[in-house]
């Protein structure tokens, strides 16, 4: 794999995977932030807290919607296109050991998957250092790896000047 | 025809507002071509001072030094080596000397201009003395008269043309300065109100606007992937693995995987 090669394909590094992992957060707490203000804003609305003697409902609703969408996030978009937002700004996929689409079945596995390489000291994460074909303990439970979805190549200058640093 | 007949209808009526400028005699109905005329010698004085301003402050800022053109057998020889050669000082000197040569004799040939002009003006003192009397005499009397005359009205049209070229500068650029002026509204009203001019105005800025982020993207893209590369280099050596670049490339994901655009995305 030359420095100045078309990497289109080839399996993604840790580095890039972990921004693209850091950009789909940044995503989740932006909606959680937004679900949380709305389910106050209507609690307040409708005076829920004084029915019920407490805020329980408004804690129980939360705390159901944010566990949903820390699920449904993932797996959502990764059974649709194989990419979540922040993938897709990094132009990376998820695919099938083969290159094909991964299906719910697999999508559910990687997700669990992620728990288990968290738990060790996220040791399961930076198996994608070594392993060759650049994949976490989650992709190895799914079968699945990710791919750059573009015509992938390293910043020269920055690579060198990196080097030299 | 019908826009050219329009832009003469613009041009007069601009020239109308130009006619402003005093010029000591009765204003008359212009002809198309008039205007034409001013409108060409405003833009000609108007962009030579322009060019000649830019000029001047070129010369005033300070030059970088450029580097030279080597041939092609002189490139693997540092550059400081290269300009102590005798080839290189061969190869410059003409140009050089030419250069200079130039340079210098542009006040040297002001200095003899202005010398021989002012032997001129002694040749002529000197002639006009000599041949004063001959001139003065009754011989010649009969031919002074009209030879006056003629000179008279020469200067007399002389001073006419000279009048006559100061005031039209001044019409000129003022009728440049306002049909300008008026290009500029009417390009700036176009847009403003035309809705097709700003659906391509709009298109326009969002093209740019996209073009930057797609860069800025890339950028952060290919910065990620020299961390990958950096980043997985040394954990791999150290835990005694195959350096990534050994490892042969997943033929069959790039077989099954879409082709992206050719911009990369």
């Amino acid at each position: 794999m030359k420095q100045n090669a078309d990497m289109y394909g080839y399996y993604a590094g840790f580095v890039s995977r972990l921004f693209a992992f850091v950009l789909d957060v940044l995503v989740l707490v932006v909606a959680i932030t937004l679900i949380t203000w709305l389910i106050t804003f209507v609690e307040g609305l409708f005076n829920i807290e004084a029915f019920f003697g407490g805020n329980v409902i408004s804690v129980i609703v939360t705390a159901l919607l944010t566990f949903g969408v820390y699920i449904g996030y993932p797996l959502f978009f990764w059974t649709l296109t194989g990419q979540t937002p922040g993938m897709m700004l990094m132009g990376l996929r998820v695919v099938t050991t083969d290159g094909h689409y991964v299906s719910l079945g697999r999508s559910i596995r990687r997700l669990i998957g992620y728990v288990i390489a968290a738990l060790p000291f996220f040791l399961g994460f930076f198996w994608i250092l070594v392993d060759d074909r650049r994949q976490g303990w989650h992709d190895k439970i799914a079968g699945t790896c990710v791919v750059y979805t573009w015509h992938a190549r390293p910043d020269e200058t920055f690579f060198r000047k990196l080097l030299d640093s | 025809m019908s826009e050219n007949s329009e832009l003469l209808r613009t041009l007069g009526e601009v020239e109308g507002q130009a006619d402003e400028v005093p010029l000591g005699t009765t204003r008359r109905r212009a002809s198309a071509l008039r205007p034409l005329a001013r409108l060409t010698l405003g833009s000609s004085l108007i962009a030579l001072e322009a060019f000649t301003d830019w000029l001047r402050q070129l010369d005033k800022e300070p030059i970088e030094a450029t580097p030279e053109s080597r041939p092609v057998e002189s490139v693997l020889i540092p550059a400081d080596e290269w300009e102590t050669t005798l080839e290189y000082e061969i190869r410059q000197q003409p140009r050089q000397v030419l250069l200079g040569f130039a340079l210098d004799s542009q006040p040297r040939l002001r200095s003899a201009i202005g010398a021989i002009l002012r032997q001129g003006d002694r040749v002529v003192g000197t002639v006009d003395r000599a041949l004063n009397p001959v001139l003065s005499s009754r011989a010649l009397s009969p031919i002074r008269g009209p030879f006056e005359s003629l000179v008279e009205r020469g200067q007399a049209q002389v001073n006419h043309w000279r009048e006559l070229g100061r005031a039209e500068e001044a019409r000129s650029r003022a009728l440049t300065r306002d049909a300008t002026q008026q290009l500029i509204d009417t390009s700036v009203n176009t847009v403003s109100s035309d809705p097709r001019a700003q659906e391509i105005v709009q298109v326009i800025i969002q093209q740019q606007s996209l073009g930057m982020l797609d860069e800025a993207v890339e950028e952060v893209r290919e910065r990620t992937i020299t961390g990958d590369m950096l980043l997985e280099r040394p954990v791999r050596a150290i835990l005694r693995r195959r350096p990534r670049e050994s490892l042969s490339p997943p033929t069959e994901i790039r077989k099954n995987l879409p082709r992206p655009s050719a911009k990369g995305k």
